[in-house]
């Protein structure tokens, strides 16, 4: 067993610990069975996260009310009017995502698909899901944006979602794991999930972090 | 339970002379301890007092600065050696869930490539 990585069923109870805790506090965390007994057929799935996406303000002409001058409007219509109001109108779009944990037997690691859809259900782009991306990881993102997203087929399911993708994951973990082995294990699922999930906005609620710790 | 006297040290900006005593509770500052992880450099100053209200990104840009991260590389904070919080935590909140004897410690890890 390489460093950094874990056993399908060490997923799977991980997951479960995962789930109880879920249940809990209930965050909507399921676990969905497609193909029982097959290493990586199930996957945790949450769903309906809802999201603001980076806000833009936008500059409207405001014209005040004033029942004296409404008839005379058309004529009017190019010219600037010293009556009108610059205001601005905040637009934010919410974009509703639902995350998919899978175990990826080829990695030996988890790997996080997620999907995003505007709110008249039709998909987000990837251009969308990059300007999601919390402020504190753009500047990181510019350097890695090819690398780090991209749209993949869904192992279990076939349709086509984006995923973090899972070939550094190893050697992100090593070092967690190395630290925590001398004592009781945390949990692998939640160290990974809490330490890639913010940047496709999942956050796990601190309350996640003592989970495998004997408190 | 913590009524020992912490001394402030050196903090990254430290110059709140004329605060208000009322104010003064409020705005003590978290003691905070970082160590290294991994290959990650260690800080030859590891303790720091940090500002209650200063967010887990905050902290990961100043310490990606103090050990010279590169743009290529990701730096990640950890409380229990184990789980990281969101960005937008603050200190104060970490420091009531996971402090203890007065201290904060966060581990930071750094690594290559996303994923």
């Amino acid at each position: 067993m390489a460093a950094g990585t874990l056993t399908w069923c060490r997923f799977k109870d991980e997951a479960s610990q995962l789930l109880r805790h879920s249940e809990r506090i209930k965050d909507g965390w399921e676990w969905t069975e497609v193909e029982v007994d097959q290493a990586g057929g199930s996957f945790l799935v949450k769903k309906d996260v809802v999201r603001p996406t980076s806000e833009r303000v936008c500059v409207k002409n405001c014209v005040p009310l004033d029942d004296t001058d409404v008839l005379d409007v058309e004529g009017s219509m190019e010219e600037a009017d010293i009556n009108t109001v610059q205001c601005e109108v905040k637009e934010t779009q919410y974009y509703r995502y639902q995350y998919h944990v899978l175990y990826s037997t080829s990695y030996c690691v988890p790997v996080l698909y997620f999907i995003a859809s505007r709110p008249d259900g039709s998909l987000a782009s990837l251009d969308e899901v990059w300007s999601s991306v919390p402020a504190s990881f753009q500047s990181r993102l510019q350097d890695d944006r090819w690398t780090f997203l991209t749209q993949q087929e869904h192992p279990v399911l076939g349709c086509p979602m984006f995923q973090l993708h899972p070939c550094h994951t190893a050697t992100m973990m090593q070092p967690l794991m190395q630290e925590t082995q001398d004592e009781e294990m945390g949990s692998y699922l939640v160290s990974w999930l809490s330490t890639v999930g913010p940047v496709v906005g999942l956050n796990l609620p601190l309350s996640y972090a003592h989970i495998g710790h004997v408190t | 339970m913590a009524e020992t006297e912490k001394t402030e040290l050196a903090s990254p900006a430290s110059g709140d002379v004329g605060s208000f005593p009322q104010t003064a509770d409020q705005k003590k500052k978290i003691d905070v301890l970082l160590k290294g992880a991994g290959d990650a450099p260690i800080m030859k100053k590891k303790k720091w007092a940090v500002d209650p209200t200063k967010k887990v990104s905050w902290i990961i840009e100043f310490i990606r600065k103090y050990i010279k991260c590169e743009p290529h590389e990701s730096l990640f904070l950890y409380v229990n050696q184990s789980f990281a919080p969101s960005p937008d935590q603050e200190m104060q909140n970490l420091y009531e869930c996971f402090g203890s004897d007065g201290k904060l410690i966060l581990h930071y890890c750094k690594t290559q490539a996303w994923g």
